[in-house]
């Protein structure tokens, strides 16, 4: 054994952990969790999930890597490549996950299993979609009783994906300060009259959050048939299958759509992009304030490993939907605002890693970003060279003169504000935290774009 | 109404639930069976009708 590390997050479940050891992540099963996973195995479910991508592959170890008393088995599963968490996904990637819930719920019954968690905070966005990491879900299924997982469920996927519906996509992001769910009263408080009338609104929140209210001595006496609880999680599916996104549509969504600056624009940055890309040579990179991910696709398509962010939903969730339809398998949206990125959150503020903390690429990208974060954000040079510096060595940054069309309207009567933002002192600044390696101006646009190389510190 | 939602085994409440929310959906699953059936019965009939307009147009 080397340098074992276990996971912060990864002391609920009695069932096993999660731990790293020579810059690998393990999850270890214990003695008490020996005879579900010998089922999981054995009934076939196990390899059927495995199979359909609804589940990440594993190779067997013998050893006990952590030298813990309660080991029974070591699982190396497939790594993923890049960590995110619900609270960042778009509406439509959480609701793929709480689709594949649900299936692998119904699945498992037909192997005489359960999922006995049901939280987005178990699955990951691997190759273009969601997929279960937790292997040790799965428990008997006892068909006498009701779903174990039905409220954590409800409160974590169904509460934020019906507020996102009825009101608001922010409500997605609300995982961070709830990350046992949604509580379904708040849920019922917060969602219109007129979702009492849903059937799906109606039945999983409002009567859930009177009938919770009420005393419920005589539970234990409660008995249940499969049937009755595969008429839920079809009735949970079909519902959740036909929510709609409350498409509240903003500003920059059709940013390189309708409102192109100079003609020929797009295609003199993307010629000057690829141009810059094919010099540097990234495997990974994030793209910041990716709009409609027009630059991540290419990048992508590139074979560079892409994490794409945005603070606008709409404009992630089109770009999810987008690498879902296209099959793309490098490309990861995430709703992440630059200005306020995730904080770490949990026991000892550990158990979800902060977005800056855990991410490390080849190359930012800045496209057409510079302005908001400056002029919209009050946001010195400095600090933006340093942080965008910490997140890769490599920078494509694009500068937009403050007498750009799409400048003034940041601007609005705040002219006088920003006299230091000018090329000249961005240049300056940037240049102590990088060496500007190529430098072009994009067509008639006014605009330049850098690829800039990380000062050894 | 003061309720202690706190000192509730928030599973217990869910088991409730579901089993209203089963008999419910089961309810609901028993008329719509009955409404399909109805519906096909209906359809069936104006399926014929319309066959025989179409062999009284023939």
């Amino acid at each position: 054994m080397t340098d074992f590390k276990k996971h912060p997050a990864s002391f609920r479940d009695p069932a096993g952990f999660v731990f790293q050891s020579d810059s690998k992540w393990y999850r270890q099963i214990n003695q008490s969790y020996a005879q579900a996973y010998s089922k999981l195995k054995s009934s076939g479910l196990l390899d059927k999930l495995i199979a359909q991508n609804k589940l990440i592959p594993h190779s067997e170890i013998q050893k006990n890597l952590s030298g813990d008393k309660n080991h029974w088995l070591t699982l190396l599963p497939q790594q993923i490549p890049y960590l995110s968490f619900p609270y960042e996904w778009s509406f439509d990637a959480l609701r793929d996950t709480a689709i594949l819930t649900l299936d692998i719920a119904l699945e498992s019954m037909n192997y005489g299993m359960i999922l006995k968690d049901a939280t987005p905070f178990n699955f990951q966005i691997v190759s273009g979609g969601p997929i279960l990491i937790d292997t040790l879900s799965f428990e008997k299924y006892d068909e006498t009783k009701p779903w174990v997982a039905y409220r954590q469920f409800i409160e974590t996927f169904l509460c934020p994906l019906l507020l996102s519906s009825y009101k608001s996509p922010a409500f997605i992001g609300m995982l961070s300060q709830y990350p046992n769910g949604i509580p379904v009263n708040f849920c019922a408080a917060l969602l219109p009259f007129s979702s009492k009338l849903n059937p799906l609104s109606g039945l999983h929140i409002h009567l859930q959050s009177k009938v919770s209210a009420e005393k419920t001595s005589n539970t234990k006496q409660i008995t249940f048939t499969r049937e009755k609880l595969t008429r839920i999680l079809a009735h949970l599916k079909s519902g959740i299958q036909n929510l709609k996104l409350n498409q509240v549509r903003s500003e920059w969504n059709d940013y390189y759509d309708s409102t192109v600056p100079k003609k020929n624009y797009v295609e003199e940055k993307e010629r000057l992009f690829r141009s810059f890309l094919e010099i540097s040579s990234p495997v990974s990179c994030l793209d910041i304030g990716t709009n409609q991910g027009y630059f991540s696709l290419l990048a992508s398509e590139m074979e560079i490993d892409t994490v794409a962010i945005d603070s606008d939903h709409l404009c992630v969730n089109d770009l999810y939907i987008d690498t879902r339809k296209k099959n793309i398998k490098n490309l990861l949206p995430l709703v992440i605002d630059m200005s306020n990125p995730s904080p770490s959150i949990g026991w000892d503020n550990e158990e979800r890693a902060a977005f800056l903390g855990r991410s490390k690429f080849d190359m930012v990208l800045a496209l057409a970003l510079i302005h908001h974060l400056a002029i919209g954000k009050n946001l010195p040079f400095e600090k933006i060279a340093n942080t965008f510096s910490s997140l890769g060595e490599w920078l494509i940054i694009e500068f937009v003169p403050s007498s750009d069309e799409k400048s003034t309207i940041i601007l609005g009567e705040r002219t006088d504000m920003f006299s230091w933002y000018t090329q000249e002192i961005f240049e300056t600044e940037f240049s102590n935290f990088y060496t500007i390696k190529e430098k072009k101006t994009i067509g008639e646009s006014g605009r330049t774009l850098y690829l800039m190389h990380r000062n050894l510190s | 109404m003061c309720i202690h939602l706190l000192y509730i085994d928030p599973g217990s409440g869910s088991y409730l639930v579901q089993v209203i929310i089963a008999g419910i959906l089961g309810i609901a699953f028993y008329f719509k069976s009955i409404w399909t059936k109805i519906k096909s019965i209906f359809g069936a009939r104006r399926k014929e009708e319309t066959g025989d307009n179409l062999k009284q147009n023939d």
